[in-house]
């Protein structure tokens, strides 16, 4: 006893600074957090026109906010500029990040320069358009098919049984025009009451959409709905039909959403169009990155939902916001 | 006990003073600190709640006055001619003629400020007048059905403020507004003729809202009395169910602040109710954003525990080192006094309890020695009368041989031999005595022996004869009395009486550079080396020699007895030596001090 006092005595001092360090430090808090988390995001485009991308950037934004990290957010001018959205890829990727964030002009450009933030260590979400790829950790994006089912579900309340339908539908390959015309077949095939003419393609051009409403009006007298695969569609079909005398007569289901649709709606041309929500889009494409960061298991599919809008709901508070996003 | 034994027990005593004291100062500083920092931080968090609660009110009160001009406007229209006369006049004609003044009155209202993004009046026959003659109702979206509308009809005169909401009754106009309505009433009758309607361009609420900044994550909202989001930066989460306020809460608090009642959250809301809407303005905080420099707080708190920390235990030691120190001195001179060391003072020199200890255990020390020194020389003195006693006891012995000597020679009518020893014996008393003086010049101590003598030789005629041979100049010293008599009663008795034929003792004396010699030799039998080895053995100290050999113990404790008083008045380098020879004599020195004068010592 006697031998060890020597030891035993500085070791008990030392224990209580220790003890007392502990609970001040512990109390206290751990000083300074770390810096918080860099989000790259790589959109289709940053045109500030382009106001379902200036809501998904809203809704990135809000997420960034809410959770502390540092975002910042690329892309190129035009939608089509898959060459510069790779060099943007390129310089992001040398950045280093802590996540990317991207939605792909292309489904299959892209794949290099994911499979290279990969090998960066840099995880990345893929949001509203997805790659051909199992490298993203999550994809972020509305359920078109399921979107579309919608539609389909939606058509019996508006159109007697054994009438027509024919589809609008936008590019051939196009990954949107493929789910949202197999999620209406889906649905109108299991209802099994209307007969589906056929699909046509517009290629994205307004007229396209006017040109061949007005032919399916003629060449099919039985029409009972036009089914828009999406806002270019649908408004070309709409001002078809009001031409051609039959706005209310042919059901018009529609995608997306615009001021001529809302007017459409309003008219009771246009019955219900679907639409999709960019800023729960971008608000969880960021809370998906920051997981993919913590490594927080996550759905490798997260669907932001989307929205049946007809006339009776057009101006219910929550659809306003939606369709209105912003005050000016 | 060991050597180191008292030094650990002394550290011990340090080490617990230390700790203990550490043990103390650092929980006392740990709960200081604690108690400051969350002093410091609820400071701080009632400080960052009165902000927030001042930025609430005052958007709060931004958003009333937008409010209040709404509603003079619509005074202000409500009860102008023209729009009274639009709105009473049965006839289209005269509603033509109303019509373009109350419109120029409304374009005048809303040109100067442009919140207000319409200003218009409502009959209850589908006709209309609003600021600008451009605008054409949207076909779409009769007035009558509109929220806004049903209102004010109901509340028949008083304003009502709608929530947020997308206006579309002009056509091809989609604006995001709060619209203030109101049923105008017929001057005249009284009764309802129209609505009027007021709309503020609601990006001027959200402006004011979004410029607030709460913390890096706190914002502002606002719900109507119904629990209506009117605005909310977050309007869509919520709407999508990703986001949730608690506004049955919200709507249902009388309070200006709490914090949201479900467990776990980090949301704290600041509200303020305003009067004209019953709209509740919410300001959000995070909770642990609610100290902004908290990290700092607690950085600087923990760096000054810790110095604390150091301060106190630095402090302690030292603190402990001061009053273990004048212990360990005082525990130091202790065994210092417990070698034998009483000339030892403890020098503390604190004026504490420590340095009266220190001052007590020096008077004990110094009590102790003069007790010490008491007793030694009490011991001295015991064993000087002791000896004094001794010396008295050679007598009666001798007394009893000499009277015996004196009786034979009274009976054998020798008158002249009873007569010289008798007066022989008389003066060796007398001498003995020697006023009770124990120190005594040589001529005294010559005189003694030569009466001892004296008698001797009346006693053994032939047998013995002797010389004095000390000089004259000797005989003024000093010397302890009675020496030479026992040394030459044993030189007769050990060494003459067993030699046959005549023995003679002669006394001499030298000045030597160290004193004066005395001697008294014999010419006697003499001793062996067993013998005198024994003999030097009993004089340095050894017990007297008890048995066999040719000395008796009397004899053997006289000699020591003389070398004893020798050493005890003059001191230890003086005394007796013995050289003899078998068959040879024996010859014994006394070493004295050459003193001269009458101090007694």
């Amino acid at each position: 006893m006697k031998k060890i006092a020597p030891f035993v005595a500085p070791a008990i001092l030392l224990g209580i600074i220790f003890i007392g360090s502990f609970i001040i430090l512990y109390i206290a808090g751990t000083p300074a957090q770390r810096t918080p988390p860099r989000i790259a995001a790589v959109l289709k485009t940053i045109d500030s026109n382009m106001e379902f991308w200036e809501v998904v950037k809203s809704g990135m934004q809000t997420a960034a906010t809410e959770f502390s990290a540092r975002l910042e957010i690329y892309g190129p001018w035009m939608e089509s500029d898959v060459e510069g959205q790779k060099a943007i890829m390129d310089t992001v990727i040398r950045d280093r990040p802590t996540v990317i964030v991207l939605s792909a002009t292309d489904y299959t450009a892209l794949i290099p320069y994911v499979e290279r933030a990969a090998a960066a260590g840099i995880p990345v979400i893929t949001l509203d358009s997805g790659i051909d790829s199992a490298i993203p950790v999550s994809f972020v994006a509305t359920n078109s098919v399921e979107a579309a089912e919608k539609l389909g579900h939606h058509l019996p309340s508006l159109l007697e049984a054994g009438r027509s339908v024919a589809i609008i539908n936008h590019v051939p390959g196009a990954t949107t025009a493929i789910e949202r015309e197999a999620g209406v077949r889906k649905a109108l095939e299991k209802d099994g009451r209307y007969p589906i003419l056929g699909t046509w393609f517009t290629n994205n051009f307004l007229e396209n959409a006017y040109a061949i409403t007005i032919d399916l009006t003629q060449r099919y007298p039985e029409l009972g709905a036009i089914l828009a695969m999406n806002e270019v569609s649908t408004v070309g079909a709409a001002q078809a039909l009001v031409d051609a005398g039959l706005a209310g007569r042919v059901k018009l289901l529609g995608f997306d959403s615009s001021l001529e649709e809302i007017k459409f709606i309003e008219r009771g041309v246009l019955d219900a169009t679907v639409i999709q929500k960019p800023f729960a889009m971008g608000y969880l494409a960021v809370r998906a990155a920051l997981n993919a960061i913590n490594k927080i298991p996550q759905a490798r599919f997260i669907d932001t939902g989307s929205v049946l809008i007809t006339a009776d709901n057009l101006y219910l508070p929550e659809n306003q916001k939606l369709l209105f996003p912003f005050a000016e | 006990m060991n050597r180191s034994s008292p030094d650990t027990r002394h550290h011990s005593i340090q080490v617990s003073m230390a700790l203990a004291f550490s043990i103390i100062a650092v929980s006392i500083i740990v709960g200081a600190i604690l108690i400051a920092f969350s002093l410091t931080e609820e400071t701080a968090r009632i400080a960052s709640r009165r902000y927030t609660q001042q930025l609430v009110n005052q958007v709060a009160a931004n958003i009333d006055s937008y409010i209040d001009y709404m509603d003079s406007v619509s005074v202000f229209v409500q009860a102008d001619r023209d729009v009274q006369e639009f709105l009473g006049a049965p006839s289209a004609e005269r509603r033509g003629r109303a019509g373009p003044g109350a419109s120029a009155l409304l374009s005048t209202l809303v040109r100067s400020r442009k919140d207000i993004s319409l200003v218009a009046v409502f009959d209850y026959e589908g006709g209309f007048i609003s600021d600008d003659p451009e605008h054409r109702l949207n076909p779409f979206a009769e007035p009558a059905r509109q929220s806004w509308f049903g209102m004010a009809q109901k509340e028949s005169g008083r304003s009502v403020i709608s929530s947020s909401h997308v206006q579309n009754v002009i056509l091809d106009r989609y604006i995001w507004v709060i619209s203030l309505s109101r049923e105008i009433l017929d001057s005249r009758s009284g009764l309802g003729s129209g609505v009027l309607l007021v709309d503020l361009n609601f990006d001027v609420i959200e402006r004011i809202c979004s410029s607030i900044e709460l913390g890096k994550r706190g914002y502002i909202f606002i719900v109507d009395r119904n629990g209506e989001i009117v605005y909310h930066p977050q309007q869509q989460l919520i709407y999508g169910g990703l986001k949730s306020e608690n506004i049955p809460l919200i709507v249902a608090s009388a309070d200006e602040y709490f914090t949201e009642a479900s467990e776990g959250s980090d949301l704290l809301y600041s509200i303020k109710t305003m009067g004209a809407t019953g709209w509740k303005v919410v300001g959000v905080n995070y909770r642990s954003e609610l100290v902004e420099n908290r990290d700092t707080i607690r950085r600087t708190y923990a760096f000054w525990g810790l110095a604390f920390f150091i301060i106190a235990i630095l402090l302690s030691m030292l603190v402990s080192q001061r009053i273990s120190k004048p212990i360990k001195l005082l525990r130091k001179s202790m065994q210092a006094v417990e070698r034998g060391d009483f000339d030892v003072q403890a020098d503390i020199g604190s004026a504490n309890e420590i340095g009266e200890l220190g001052k007590d255990f020096n008077i004990m020390t110094s009590e102790i020695k003069l007790l010490l020194h008491r007793i030694t020389e009490q011991q001295e003195q015991k064993r000087k009368s002791e000896l004094k006693a001794l010396q008295m006891q050679i007598n009666p012995h001798f007394l009893y041989n000499t009277l015996d000597s004196i009786i034979w020679m009274a009976e054998g009518k020798k008158q002249q031999e009873v007569i010289a020893m008798s007066s022989a014996l008389a003066r060796l008393f007398r001498l003995s005595i020697s006023r009770g003086k124990e120190v005594i010049d040589i001529a005294s101590e010559v005189e003694h022996v030569s009466n001892y003598l004296t008698i001797q030789k009346i006693r053994y005629k032939d047998k013995l004869d002797y010389r004095l041979e000390v000089p004259e100049e000797l005989k003024g010293y000093r010397t302890v009395k009675i020496i030479l008599q026992p040394l030459v009663e044993n030189a007769i008795y050990h060494g003459i009486k067993n030699k046959a034929g005549t023995g003679i003792i002669i006394i001499a004396g030298v000045k030597t550079a160290d004193g004066i010699e005395l001697s008294v030799r014999d010419d006697g039998v003499g001793m062996d080396d067993v013998q005198l080895t024994r003999l030097r053995a009993t004089l340095a100290g050894g017990e007297p020699d008890g048995g066999g050999g040719d000395y008796s113990p009397h004899s053997g404790l006289g000699v020591r007895n003389v070398d004893e008083r020798i050493k005890l008045y003059f001191g230890p380098g003086y005394g007796l030596s013995y050289e003899s020879e078998e068959d040879g004599g024996t010859i014994v020195r006394v070493r004295l001090p050459a003193i001269i004068g009458e101090s007694e010592l």
